[in-house]
């Protein structure tokens, strides 16, 4: 990988990893990166652009930690039922929302 | 935040992401049903979150800086629900189903691991 290039990958990690702290709710934060991954995964991008926003900026924004952590809190009050469809609910709505804007991108382009 | 937060959270996402690149490039396994190398990423950030709860991470706020900025930029979710998508795309859904079930029930695995290794130690 260039210099130039992770330069640019720390950068896009850096602005993601401050909105996110800025926005502080993962599953907006989720939301919001999924659609926006499956928008941008339909788009015809460079090598080194598809690196910067997939590789530094939508997974440094996006937070898995941030979600076994949610599902940990819930675990921890002994709610197996609100634990098992929240895991569902999320995975199936971020799902679609990466879905819906893979779609979009489609229509658009 | 202070300027000292902000250099804990800068310098945590970018060992975060350096080591995330680096497993990605470095470490390409296929374990069980689809295990692949961004997972082993997720599962070692599950790990390390374990310790962070062991430690009480929330009552200090050095460790909330790392959780931030370290695990944050480290693990992914966005990459997970691509694997998935991926799977949707290709109608493959019994293999999605297990794949998610799996990467939960491991990535617990490893949380509860980090978090009793030092409860008990």
């Amino acid at each position: 990988m260039k210099i130039k290039n992770l330069i640019y990958i720390l950068l896009a990690c850096y602005l993601a990893t401050f909105l996110r702290l800025i926005i502080n709710n993962n599953f907006i934060i989720s939301l919001f990166g999924s659609f926006l991954v499956g928008f941008f995964i339909n788009q015809r991008l460079s090598y080194s652009i598809e690196k910067i926003l997939l590789s530094g900026f939508f997974s440094c924004f996006t937070s898995f930690s941030g979600f076994i952590y949610f599902l940990y809190e819930i675990l921890n009050k002994g709610d197996w039922l609100k634990f098992i469809i929240f895991f569902n609910l999320i995975i199936i709505v971020n799902l679609f929302a990466m879905y819906f804007g893979f779609y979009i991108s489609r229509k658009i382009t | 935040m202070d300027f000292g937060s902000i250099c804990i959270i800068l310098f945590g996402s970018t060992f975060g992401l350096i080591l995330r690149i680096f497993i990605q490039n470095n470490f390409k396994k296929k374990i069980g049903f689809d295990i692949q190398n961004i997972s082993l990423v997720n599962f070692l950030s599950s790990f390390l979150l374990g310790i962070l709860v062991a430690f009480n991470f929330m009552n200090n706020t050095k460790l909330i800086l790392f959780y931030g900025g370290f695990l944050g930029s480290f693990s992914t979710f966005s990459s997970f629900i691509y694997q998935l998508f991926f799977l949707f795309q290709q109608k493959k859904f019994l293999r999605l189903f297990f794949h998610y079930i799996e990467v939960i029930i491991i990535s617990f695995f490893f949380f509860y691991l980090g978090y009793f290794l030092i409860k008990f130690f």
